[in-house]
């Protein structure tokens, strides 16, 4: 027989409570409340040695019926009937999440985050299911609980992995894990998640914080550790103020270094060369410092962290931007230095990039300019040019030019109409006091960087002038003024487009020009005709190669050349959510311009520090700890016995022959009671005998 | 009158009541009104007496004194001025008349009965009686009801209402307290500034001291005293015979105690103090009645009017000698 809590057992103890009161037990029935004790002295407590002698029953009842409570809490169970009964299968889902993000590259943790895990496949119990999952910054299962894999495949499969070079997200792959164990929920499997990971500091647990972790799933952790602490190397954006690059390099907690070397360097015959003379740079254990370095004569790739015992993360990757060239063409009869003009005011509103350069162009309206349109993206018409050479402006709209026309005078407005909308009805505006912009497309290409409540407010752009259009046919009006009139419409012709404006910018129209509003719209005129310049060629792994060139045909093929010297093709849809898997140099060809990309490790990646397990608990993570074999032994045999004490039931019994005895005891004291009262004294008096 | 409620009995201590019927105190206290109890005892008493209450013993001369100027005109005999064409004030009825005060105990202990009454019924209804018997009398009553501090008072007057009053202050619930009898009877010698008639009403279940310090107060300053220690029978007797916790029901204090065992030693120490108590009582020319629970009230009035009659023998001896010399 055995007992399933045995420690209740000490409740035997309880049976000496009747004997004693049986022997301690005083004759007085009850109390009597009396007027004054003055007149009173306590008699001697006496022991009656009758009731031990007549009540022995009694006595034998109340230990009989404790006793059988005793023994119901303790839960007893036949140990004999314990082959008839299946064996529990009281077992663990274990789902191994291992980390194969780039952190893990670091020296020795990969192999100590190998010999983890298949240490616990070789520890894990045969009717313990398991699963085997990576992740970086996504989930991969690799081995799932539903195959029909025994552990050998899943031996192989974790032979197979390598780290990658892509950022953690741990938040997201634990919720993940997570919510696997709980979607088919057993009773008789525990769910488990045993996280092999460097746990290092940019592992991004955000989404933690805004989800539950899940009840019963505990997280087991464990921890690999690189051999040393080691210092990283991160690319800065670029500071206009200063010339050259901007690096941070930050050296570990637990980093031995405190001196390293920071120097260019360029590929060649498959080795790095250093090139230029090393800086010099000081950075305690824990710290960072940010370290400024100008780019030498001769091309480089990128820069290297010399001295650090560990490899990664000392190597980024740049790209030199090449500054282009944009052409755009003014047409009008301004001067550039007259103020009250429009050109002055476009020359000073382009501003040049590191990526780019404007070459703006001036020809008067009767210029003969008509030719050399096709050398231009944008032209700005500030003026109506005479009737011939209009067909070359629609000619050269047509074949994909972008056109700006700015109808100063309702005369302009009617030019422009007589060549591409004879239906278009144009008035000199009456202004009463001023006019506002009131209805911005805020979806529109130009008016999209806008699209933020801080940007939103033009009501302080006042206009005076400006032209009525009505009847403006398939025009998409762009923005209105506060009558309802348009006053900025796109109108499509072929394969270029043309932004028409009823007003202008020069003073004697509006306030625009001088509001802060001019600079973004003209840079949005640059991103409307498809000018996308200025991009950083540089990024990190697993974010997609910038373009930094014009998209002036997007059925043209790309060429990737990769850091392996793989070539690859992608059309531009293709090319723009294709993820970058490698840091390193990329090559992007396009028609015959070249690009190159300089892929670098995310920032996160780089932050290399360990973080605490409880923080995990913080964000709600059950954390728990592995189980081992005698433990599990002892769990096994505690089910089993649960199990049999669960079937048999005998503390049912107990507890009912317990109040059955119970219930002998209450008639056989009442009876004892009634011969009592019936036998003994009677008191007159008014008392509460009890 | 139905013959249950008849209590025929000659008197055990020797007092000299005449024998006759007496209502049984049991069936009396079924009456739940007090004035009507009171009434029920006062007019059985009187018809068994067949003396007429309006000339009583208190009963003074009433004297005239001239009126001089600065005298409330109130109290100007008018009918004497019609008959005299003279002013004459009348003296005050209650300077000629008795002024009793009735002192209550309400205290813890008066709550014990051994009968279908408590001790505290009993006392009421004594009061109650004898302050319907003085308002017949046109005799001035008043009450003070206590524990260990003045629980109500009532000062004496006679006047419509006045007994109702003194009813009604007594059918108040008690508090439940100690007893205490030398605050209640102190503050009682400051409040009766007036000679007067002092009837105690308790069960003076406390120790002979404390009514060594207290009693004086009262006969030091000329007031007749008149106790009635209320004895219920359990008391005097101990009837019990299982040993039992005994809760005292003013302390609360439980005491183990079998009565068997207890019972010789009690009724010693409570004959002792009753000695005690009589014994102060005549040092202090206090009237000391013990009155059982059981006994009929009209004892408690008979015992009172022996008081009284005693005392006026006790004047009138004093008085002859006085003249005598």
């Amino acid at each position: 027989m055995g007992f399933l809590a045995p420690w209740f057992a000490a409740a035997f103890a309880a049976l000496a409570v009747p004997v004693l009161l049986h022997l301690v037990r005083r004759t007085p029935r009850g109390q009597v409340r009396f007027s004054s004790l003055m007149f009173l002295s306590p008699s001697p407590p006496r022991l009656t040695r009758r009731s031990r002698l007549e009540h022995w029953w009694l006595l034998l009842l109340r230990l009989v019926a404790l006793s059988l409570i005793a023994v119901a809490f303790t839960r007893p169970f036949w140990r004999e009937r314990a082959e008839v009964v299946s064996e529990p299968t009281a077992a663990h889902r274990v789902l191994l999440l291992l980390d194969t993000s780039a952190s893990m590259r670091r020296e020795g943790v990969w192999e100590e985050a190998l010999r983890q895990a298949r240490q616990l496949l070789d520890s894990l119990p045969a009717h313990d299911q398991a699963a085997l999952w990576t992740f970086d910054k996504t989930v991969r299962p690799v081995v799932d609980f539903d195959a029909a894999a025994g552990r050998d495949v899943l031996r192989a499969e974790l032979e197979q992995l390598r780290p990658t070079w892509q950022n953690t997200d741990l938040g997201t792959a634990l919720l993940e894990a997570a919510e696997r164990l709980t979607v088919d929920e057993s009773p008789y499997y525990q769910p488990r998640i045993v996280l092999i990971s460097d746990l290092q500091e940019g592992c991004r647990l955000e989404s933690l914080r805004s989800a539950s972790w899940p009840h019963g799933v505990q997280l087991v952790l464990r921890r690999v550790a690189p051999r040393s602490g080691q210092a990283s190397l991160q690319l800065l954006p670029p500071d206009s103020q200063q010339k050259g690059f901007r690096f941070r390099i930050r050296n570990d907690r637990a980093s031995q270094q405190e001196v390293f070397r920071l120097s260019w360097f360029r590929r060649q015959d498959g080795q790095r060369l250093t090139v230029g003379t090393p800086q010099s740079v000081y950075v305690p254990p824990g710290q960072s410092r940010i370290v400024t370095l100008a780019l030498p004569d001769s091309p480089v790739e990128g820069a290297e962290l010399h001295g650090d015992t560990d490899p990664f993360a000392d190597v980024v990757y740049i790209a030199p931007i090449a500054q282009r060239t944009v052409p755009v063409l003014f047409i009008g009869n301004d001067n550039d230095g007259d103020p009250n003009g429009l050109l002055f005011y476009v020359v000073r509103g382009l501003v040049e990039t590191p990526g780019r350069r404007i070459q703006l162009d001036h020809q008067n309206l009767d210029q003969a300019w008509q030719e050399s349109l096709h050398n231009y993206r944008l032209v700005v018409l500030g003026g109506s040019p005479p009737a011939e050479s209009w067909k070359a402006i629609a000619d050269w709209v047509e074949q994909g030019g972008a056109l700006l026309m700015v109808c100063r005078t309702v005369a302009d407005a009617q030019a422009w109409a007589g060549q591409f909308l004879p239906d278009l009805d144009v008035a000199e505006g009456s202004v009463a006091d001023y006019l506002l912009w009131s209805d911005v497309d805020f979806s529109h290409p130009i008016f999209a960087p806008l699209d933020d409540p801080r940007y939103r407010d033009f009501t302080k752009i006042r206009f005076w002038k400006y032209r009525r259009l009505q009847r403006t046919g398939e025009g998409q009006v762009v923005v209105r003024f506060d009558n309802g009139d348009p006053a900025l419409l796109e109108y499509r012709h072929g394969e270029g487009r043309m932004l028409l404006l009823a007003s202008s910018w020069q003073p004697s129209d509006s306030q625009w020009a001088v509001s802060t509003k001019w600079v973004p719209f003209l840079e949005g005129c640059l991103e409307w005709c498809g000018i996308r310049l200025g991009a950083s060629p540089v990024t990190s792994v697993g974010m997609p190669l910038p373009v930094t060139w014009s998209i002036d045909d997007p059925r043209e093929r790309i060429v990737v050349q990769t850091p392996g010297d793989e070539t690859l093709t992608y059309s531009l849809n293709d090319f723009l959510q294709e993820e970058t898997t490698v840091p390193g140099l990329y090559r992007v060809r396009y028609r015959d311009q070249e690009q190159l990309v300089g892929v670098n490790l995310d920032a996160g990646e780089i932050r290399t520090d360990a973080v605490d397990p409880t923080v995990l608990e913080q964000l709600g993570v059950q954390l728990g700890s592995e189980p081992d074999a005698m433990r599990q032994e002892s769990a096994r045999r505690q089910a089993r016995d649960q199990e049999l004490e669960k079937r048999q039931r005998l503390w049912q019994w107990l507890l009912a022959s317990a109040v059955a005895v119970l219930f002998l005891e209450t008639w056989l004291a009442g009876r004892l009671m009634r011969n009592a009262g019936k036998s003994g004294p009677h008191d007159s008096t008014r008392s509460d005998n009890g | 009158m139905t013959p249950g409620l008849l209590h025929t009995r000659v008197s055990a201590s020797g007092r000299g009541m005449p024998s006759g019927a007496a209502l049984d105190p049991q069936a009396l206290m079924k009456i739940k009104n007090l004035e009507l109890r009171a009434r029920t005892v006062v007019e059985g008493f009187l018809s068994g007496l067949h003396r007429s209450p309006y000339h009583g013993f208190s009963v003074e001369f009433t004297e005239y004194r001239q009126y001089s100027p600065g005298d409330d005109v109130r109290y100007l005999d008018w009918k004497l001025y019609a008959r005299s064409d003279r002013y004459f004030l009348k003296r005050f009825e209650d300077e000629t008349n008795l002024r009793c005060y009735l002192l209550v105990d309400v205290s813890e202990s008066m709550q014990y009965g051994s009968l279908s009454y408590t001790k505290a019924d009993y006392a009421r209804t004594a009061a109650a009686t004898l302050a319907f018997f003085l308002s017949l009398q046109r005799d001035a009553v008043g009450i003070m009801t206590f524990d260990e501090q003045v629980d109500q008072y009532i000062p004496p007057r006679f006047r419509p209402g006045h007994l109702h009053r003194v009813l009604a202050s007594l059918e108040k619930p008690p508090r439940g307290a100690k007893t205490d009898l030398v605050g209640p009877i102190e503050q009682l010698a400051r409040l009766a500034s007036k000679r007067g008639l002092v009837v105690l009403i308790s069960d003076l279940l406390a120790p002979v001291d404390m009514l060594q310090r207290s009693l004086p107060y009262l006969s030091t300053r000329g007031h007749e005293v008149i106790i009635f220690r209320l004895v219920d029978p359990a008391e005097r007797r101990l009837p019990f015979s299982s040993a039992s916790i005994f809760i005292d029901m003013e302390s609360g204090r439980q005491l183990y105690v079998d009565p068997q065992v207890a019972r010789e030693e009690y009724l010693r120490r409570f004959e002792a103090h009753s000695k005690a108590l009589a014994q102060l009582s005549a040092q202090l020319g206090i009237d000391y009645w013990e009155m059982p629970t059981d006994a009929p009230l009209e004892w408690a009035l008979f015992d009172f009017l022996q008081a009284r009659l005693r005392r006026g023998r006790l004047v009138r001896r004093r008085g002859d000698a006085k003249g005598g010399s």
